[in-house]
């Protein structure tokens, strides 16, 4: 789950150092971003797709953290926190003009264009390396919204529950997301989905 | 209909979770089967990390940053910050705008209209009508006029109350046979009677801008002219084109006369709001036969199409401005509607061809059920197509 990814040994609680980061520690809360800091840019790059703005996602999620440390509890998972925070920051940011024409370069027509089936022939190892490129470029292709839900489901393997709390949908917007991510994903990939049986 | 149940189901959760009483079925479905096994391969392949790693310097950095962005936001709030003397300005700074909103707000709304729906105007015009006088006497046959912000519902209450007052005043309104007082209540059994009326009696209608409606009193005027007047503008507006349209027919100019300024009084304002105000209007196929395309040559309903087709331009321009990427499943769903709208009342072929071409598009990012239902109207957009003279 997010969150849960450690990047050192024999450290302090998480609701330890989210009190003392409560009481004005700043190495505290230093101690948490390097704990976290991994699965908040992971949720940012499966949302928004190239390293900068995962990169402005990850940094904007924890300055917003740091200002919002008194309304969390830390008897409670930051990690939640934070991923619900990471999905709504890299929304936004989508949304915003300053980054749509990016991501809509990127994962416009190109991203379409690469879905194009290919007529060579390559090995069975060159094959199924094309095929993850087709479905990365498909996965790219996807609405922002769509992409997040099926990739909290499938990589992180959030339950249904957990993805609705985070996302703050409910859990019929879920399944439908879920269901209709799958079955574009299935329409994009098309014949090429049997090279990855 | 279980294989149906078995792909929602799949596409919904995934491959390995299918419910086993559909086990049977499976075994026996190839293409349930194919359905499972590539969505099974799709979720094992998308199970796969594909994000990079940004390296352990990203790593060693982003901390260092994020504090870095932490000081800076502290700084720019504390260059903000007022002097404690002005603080209090902060404080009630939520309470000001809300007071400055709300008697902004007031002050709106106790303004009058510019254009409105007085009913009573048509339904002197159907009395006057009826009873020969010209409308210039308006004021000798309707005991009161309400101004015209006055609001449709307290119109419609005391158009009930005056009912008897003006056919006391005018006999040849109540001895029309036609008339189906009681049947229908209020208003309605006069405007919608279709009883023909000799041309002689409205001769004296050649000018309608003597059916203005008086100038608002103070008396007249409400402090708060809520969304009522919209939504029983729209009521009066269409009881009012029914009038209008009655009164075409008669295909006398005086009276065609009048059924052009009624519909430009009530049409542009009401019709636009009401449109807006009932979002199922523009989906529901009853609406649609209910009212149907307007081929007729009546300037009336011409109007009344041209109005609803520059507020259809209007607000699929709206959403379309959203990249589609963006849109939620309601603004697509609502965008093939407008199409289908404007496709159904348009009388130009280019409009409907390019309102077809629109819906097609627009149906492509739907799934399912609703995919299916905007292709059934597509369809009916075609066949329509295909009736229209090229």
């Amino acid at each position: 789950m997010c969150g849960e990814r450690r990047d050192g040994e024999n450290i302090p609680s998480e609701s330890d150092l989210i009190r003392q980061a409560q009481a004005g520690d700043r190495a505290a809360y230093d101690r948490l971003v390097r704990l976290h800091q991994r699965s908040v840019y992971r949720w940012a790059y499966n949302i928004v797709r190239t390293h900068d703005v995962a990169d402005e996602v990850t940094q904007e999620v924890f300055v917003r953290t740091f200002f919002a440390l008194d309304r969390i509890d830390p008897e409670r998972p930051l990690g939640s926190w934070l991923c619900k925070t990471a999905v709504n920051v890299a929304l936004n940011l989508i949304r915003k003009q300053k980054f749509r024409s990016q991501f809509v370069e990127s994962l416009g027509p190109e991203g379409a264009a690469e879905l194009a089936p290919s007529t060579d022939q390559p090995d069975t190892t060159l094959r199924r390396k094309r095929v993850m490129e087709r479905l990365q470029a498909a996965i790219d292709s996807l609405p922002p919204l769509y992409r997040t839900v099926l990739l909290l489901r499938t990589r992180d393997h959030l339950s249904y529950e957990e993805i609705a709390g985070h996302l703050g949908v409910s859990l019929g917007t879920v399944m439908s997301r879920l269901n209709r991510a799958r079955s574009k994903l299935r329409s994009l990939m098309g014949d090429s989905l049997e090279d990855l049986y | 209909m279980l294989c149906s149940k078995v792909s929602n189901w799949v596409l919904s959760h995934g491959a390995g979770e299918v419910p086993s009483q559909w086990r049977g079925h499976i075994d026996e479905c190839a293409t349930c089967r194919e359905l499972i096994a590539q969505i099974g391969a799709l979720d094992g392949a998308l199970a796969v990390d594909d994000v990079p790693d940004p390296g352990t310097a990203y790593w060693d950095g982003l901390a260092p940053g994020v504090e870095r962005r932490i000081d800076s936001v502290r700084d720019r709030r504390a260059a903000r910050a007022v002097s404690p003397r002005w603080a209090w300005i902060g404080r009630w700074a939520p309470a000001i705008g809300v007071a400055a909103l709300a008697i902004l707000v007031a002050r709106e709304l106790s303004t009058p209209p510019t254009v409105t729906v007085p009913l009573e105007t048509d339904l002197s015009v159907t009395a006057n009508r009826d009873a020969g006088v010209s409308p210039g006497d308006a004021s000798e046959v309707l005991p009161t006029q309400p101004g015209p912000t006055g609001r449709a519902e307290s119109r419609s209450r005391e158009s009930e109350r005056e009912r008897p007052a003006m056919r006391a005043a005018a006999p040849a309104t109540e001895s029309r046979p036609t008339m189906s007082a009681g049947a229908s209540g209020g208003d309605q059994d006069v405007m919608h009677s279709t009883e023909p009326t000799s041309p002689s009696t409205v001769a004296g209608l050649s000018n309608p801008q003597e059916l203005q409606p008086p100038s608002p009193t103070v008396s007249d005027t409400p402090l708060w002219p809520d969304r009522r007047v919209t939504i029983m503008g729209e009521i009066d507006s269409s009881r009012l084109r029914e009038s209008a349209d009655d009164e075409s027919n008669l295909a006398d100019e005086g009276a065609a006369a009048v059924a052009e300024k009624v519909a430009e009084l009530a049409g542009t304002s009401a019709e636009t709001l009401g449109t807006l105000a009932e979002p199922n209007r523009l989906e529901s196929p009853q609406t649609f036969r209910a009212q149907g395309p307007s081929d007729t040559p009546n300037v009336t309903a011409d109007m009344r199409r041209l109005d609803e087709l520059l507020d259809l331009r209007r607000q699929i321009g709206i959403i379309q401005s959203i990249a589609p990427a963006d849109r939620t499943e309601e603004q697509n769903e609502r965008l093939c509607a407008m199409w289908y709208r404007v496709g159904m009342i348009a009388t130009e072929t280019n409009l409907v061809d390019s309102a077809i071409t629109q819906l097609g598009q627009c149906l492509q990012v739907l799934d399912g059920r609703d995919r299916e239902n905007w292709e059934d109207r597509s369809t009916q957009l075609k066949n329509r197509r295909a009736t229209l003279s090229p």
